[in-house]
């Protein structure tokens, strides 16, 4: 009933005062994917206060991370279980309790978990936004309640800019051509300024937020 | 074409045009009988009568001639008049006529040859209000930087509005009041000898205002400080 | 200036006579709204292309509006297909039962909610507070306006007219924190809310948003925010409802993509704000693709509310571009100078005048186009290109239809007839040639008063076109 009145409305509408679209100006091409993407990154990362850690192999990597939780003083994490194949990080992370069994309520089990780990599907340099996929063994949480959140970022997601989300979406829906239930840019550590305008990090969310690069093909 | 603030109240304003023009070699011709260009009916909604207005002046200012203004907002009336008729109209052809010859003052001077070196000699610091009027035109501030000796100094927000706005002022007085304190302030901080704009509306609402606040700054509109260049002021104090 | 929740449109013009006179409002407001606007200006000077990019925005939503009724029969068929629930709400009477519904049905105690405007529009809380639910602001601003009982002061920063000690006094009685001193910091502040509210978040049973734009193509919702609490909102909770105005869609995830590079841009100088999330359905449930978090149900609520009768207007659907960055109200001088309670209702500043006027009354929206000095700071401002000045004289029109002022007709019939005006004018000068009786003449408007009052008005003087003419007789004799 409402629906009908408002389409009818809308339609009504349209057809007295037609709305003419101009043709839009043409997109500006992104910039080129150099040899200075890591570079770039870094660069737009850091008035965010993230700090992009390159490493060149699986075993600095880990060094990265295990690094990061003793700076952070973690005592506790969690990790996505679908990381990329030999970048699972619990040897790096074993002095630390893993919390894994997330069956009564993922909000529930990660509420007081001091790190969650997980990996970007792509690293947008223009905005210094990563990319998290939401899947089977990608939940949500891992990457919002514990305080620091730490991501590794495969060099093959570097990707310019915001152009590349319709390709991600695409890219990550399941056999029906639905998109993932949610797909998330996170972009520097959860922030606000609502108290005298001053900049607070972490809110809601992570107020630390690290990143590792994977300088290597994987 | 003179707006009704300046023939009642500014007509000092108005012959400052007619001399700088003159003496810049241009014929001057004053069409009888004009009153208002619509911009008050016009901007409190009243379309018909803005409209009717449109017409007078449409007759008014009939012919091949440019119609200089020394106003950014009655400019800006003046080529509105197309939105006020029924495209493909004669009134409407002859709105976008008039419309494209519509100069503001200072672009009209621009426009002349041998701008924007005329000449002009004036010792002063001058502040300069580019009012929100005149949609960011740069002619304002070129013509004047060309006075030699006078100093031209823009304020912290240039643009902004000086609160004036016609009914506005009137309909929301204490806003309006507001908005000229700050303007005033912002220009007093230049610590200006005179003030100086393209647009009589705000002069008259700054200058009002200073004068009221016991800081009579000169509030002079482009085609006074223009004139008195010209005519060899030497220095304003 | 006392903050009630009795401003309305209706007393937009007293209001803001009170706010321009609050100097501790005003020195607030020109803080905030300088440093969103330096931190914008900073943010646009490095957008290469941006012009572009702007122009891009803009057809993406002309070209929304322009196949509107079609757009949301997509949304709905491919949010649908998603698993989420579609509901048409045609005004904010019924978008309060849909949600007060989805609310009992799923035993709602705790609502947690992501900050909205729209949900202010329809006037949501009361409504779900009606069905025994607990209901929480999330948004840091939005929690302490809350706790406050205040509305909102700013659309990006609803506390902004309260210190961090006025913040700490508040917390100390309604967050039962008795030792909490009034010296406390701003992270301090920030981490005691955090405590408080990831509490809710963790028993909450709904999850309420606006929708920052939804996708035809995809039925995905998108949202914007900074803090994380709409993640908290979509990610915990078992239910989340989305609330959309209905103008908010866009065609493809291109177009979304476009809107995107410049909405953080344009509202808080960011090149994307911290967390941007794009949902489509529920969380997952079959394999191979289980999920373990994210709402098992998901609602989206479209709202007409008065837009779909804007689109029959040529000029006026202009104002359904907006995608609230917020920019023309830190740019306006009249909002700088009185805030957003001046006005009187959930929109404010140019864009709120517009919104307002078109979804609201016309009897009670009166002064609200006339609240504006047509200085076009807003139309420069914003990037989709909305000409707020034009918008606002066809809205003047509008009021004034069948009832123009006074003081506008004898104007103008004095105008149309130069002889007429020639003896009033002449008339005014024999009585009072410097005008200052007008301060004094009753039944004049308390404007002109103060007008003249804190101005020198100016004098009548031998009119131009007289002098003109002597000065050539004598040039010619």
């Amino acid at each position: 009933m409402s629906r009908q009145q408002i389409l009818d409305t809308l339609r009504a509408g349209l057809a007295a005062a037609p709305l003419v679209v101009p043709a839009p100006p043409a997109r500006p091409a992104s910039l080129p994917m150099g040899a200075d993407a890591w570079a770039r990154l870094a660069e737009v990362l850091a008035p965010l206060d993230v700090r992009l850690r390159l490493a060149a192999t699986p075993a600095e990597a880990a060094q990265h991370v295990a690094d990061i939780a003793r700076e952070r003083a973690a005592t506790s994490y969690t990790r996505w279980d679908d990381m990329p194949p030999g970048l699972d990080m619990d040897d790096a992370l074993a002095g630390l309790s893993r919390v894994s069994d997330l069956g009564g309520g993922c909000c529930h089990a990660l509420a007081h978990v001091d790190l969650g780990l997980t990996f970007a599907h792509a690293a947008l340099i223009d905005s210094g936004s990563l990319v998290l996929v939401a899947g089977r063994g990608r939940p949500r949480a891992a990457s919002l309640l514990p305080p620091t959140h730490v991501c590794l970022v495969p060099r093959s997601a570097l990707a310019p800019d915001v152009s590349a989300l319709p390709g991600l979406l695409r890219g990550h829906a399941d056999t029906a051509g639905l998109p993932p239930s949610c797909l998330n840019l996170v972009t520097g550590p959860s922030s606000t300024a609502d108290i005298e305008l001053v900049l607070v990090r972490g809110v809601h969310g992570p107020g630390a937020l690290d990143v590792v690069g994977l300088d290597w093909d994987i | 074409m003179i707006p009704c603030l300046v023939e009642d109240c500014l007509p000092e304003i108005g012959l400052a045009v007619v001399s700088v023009l003159e003496r810049l070699g241009v014929g001057v011709k004053h069409p009888k009988g004009q009153t208002c260009c619509g911009q008050m009916a016009f901007k409190t909604g009243d379309a018909a009568r803005a409209r009717a207005l449109a017409l007078r002046s449409l007759d008014l200012f009939a012919g091949p001639d440019a119609v200089v203004c020394p106003s950014g907002s009655c400019a800006k009336m003046l080529r509105a008049y197309p939105q006020l008729f029924e495209p493909g109209t004669p009134d409407h052809a002859r709105a976008l006529d008039l419309a494209g010859r519509v100069r503001e003052f200072c672009e009209f001077t621009l426009a002349l040859p041998g701008a924007p070196d005329f000449g002009a000699r004036l010792q002063a610091r001058a502040a300069l209000h580019r009012s929100c009027q005149l949609d960011g035109s740069e002619a304002p501030a070129r013509l004047l930087s060309a006075i030699d000796g006078l100093t031209l100094l823009e304020p912290e927000r240039p643009e902004r509005c000086c609160g004036f706005g016609g009914l506005f002022s009137l309909q929301f007085p204490a806003v309006s009041e507001s908005l000229v304190e700050d303007k005033a302030r912002e220009l007093l901080a230049l610590k200006p000898e005179l003030l100086v704009s393209a647009e009589p509306s705000c002069l008259m609402n700054i200058g009002g205002y200073l004068t009221r606040q016991g800081r009579p700054v000169r509030a002079l509109h482009a085609a006074q400080l223009l004139d008195l260049a010209l005519t060899g002021g030497a220095t304003w104090s | 200036m006392v903050l009630t929740d009795t401003f309305t449109p209706r007393n937009f013009r007293g209001q803001s006579h009170l706010a321009a006179r609050d100097a501790r409002l005003r020195a607030i407001l020109d803080h905030a709204t300088r440093y969103f606007m330096t931190k914008r200006g900073v943010a646009l000077e490095a957008f290469a292309d941006r012009e572009d990019h702007f122009g891009r925005a803009r057809v993406a939503r002309l070209a929304a509006l322009s196949r509107l009724p079609e757009l949301l029969e997509r949304l709905e068929r491919n949010a649908t297909a998603a698993g989420t629930r579609v509901h048409w709400a045609r005004d904010a009477a019924q978008a309060r039962e849909i949600v007060a519904g989805i609310a009992r049905d799923c035993g709602a105690k705790v609502v947690v909610k992501g900050k909205s405007m729209v949900s202010e529009e329809i006037a949501l809380n009361p409504a779900l507070e009606a069905t025994g639910a607990e209901v929480w602001e999330t948004d840091l601003g939005e929690f302490i306006v809350q706790l406050a009982q205040e509305p909102p002061s700013h659309i990006i920063a609803p506390c902004i007219h309260m210190s961090r000690a006025d913040v700490a006094a508040l917390f100390r009685e309604k967050l039962g924190l008795a030792d909490l001193a009034d010296a406390a910091s701003i992270p301090e502040l920030t981490l005691l809310a955090r405590r408080a509210l990831r509490e809710k978040f963790l028993a909450a049973d709904l999850g309420v948003t606006g929708v920052n734009m939804a996708v035809a193509e995809t039925g995905s919702v998108v949202l914007v925010e900074n803090e994380g609490n709409i993640r908290m909102s979509t990610t915990c909770p078992p239910v989340h409802v989305a609330i959309m105005s209905l103008e908010k869609v866009a065609a493809t995830l291109e177009d979304a993509a476009d809107l995107l590079r410049v909405l953080p841009r344009s509202a808080t100088g960011q090149r994307m704000s911290s967390y941007v999330s794009v949902l489509t359905g529920p969380r997952r449930t079959e394999e191979p693709n289980v999920e373990l978090d994210g709402p098992r149900e998901t609602h989206l609520v479209i709202l007409d509310n008065g837009r779909a009768e804007v689109l029959a207007d040529p000029v006026l659907r202009e104002a359904l571009l907006c995608f609230r960055c917020g920019a023309c109200l830190n740019s306006c001088p009249v909002y700088q100078t009185v805030g957003g309670h001046a006005y009187g209702s959930v929109y404010s500043g140019p864009i709120g005048t517009l919104l307002s006027s078109l979804l609201l009354p016309t009897e009670d929206t009166r002064d609200l186009p006339f609240g504006c000095t047509l200085c076009g700071a807003c139309k420069k401002t914003c990037p989709l290109g909305i000409d707020h000045p034009k918008l606002m004289l066809r809205l003047r029109e509008r009021v004034c239809a069948g009832s123009p002022g006074l003081a506008g007709v004898a104007h103008a019939f004095l105008a149309l007839h130069p002889l007429a005006y020639r003896l009033a004018v002449g008339a005014a000068r024999a009585v009072d040639p410097g005008l200052n009786l007008l301060p004094r003449l009753p039944g004049l408007p308390v404007g002109l008063a103060s007008f003249v009052d804190s101005r020198q008005p100016p004098r009548l003087k031998t009119p131009f076109s007289a002098q003109l003419r002597r000065s050539r007789k004598k040039g010619g004799a």
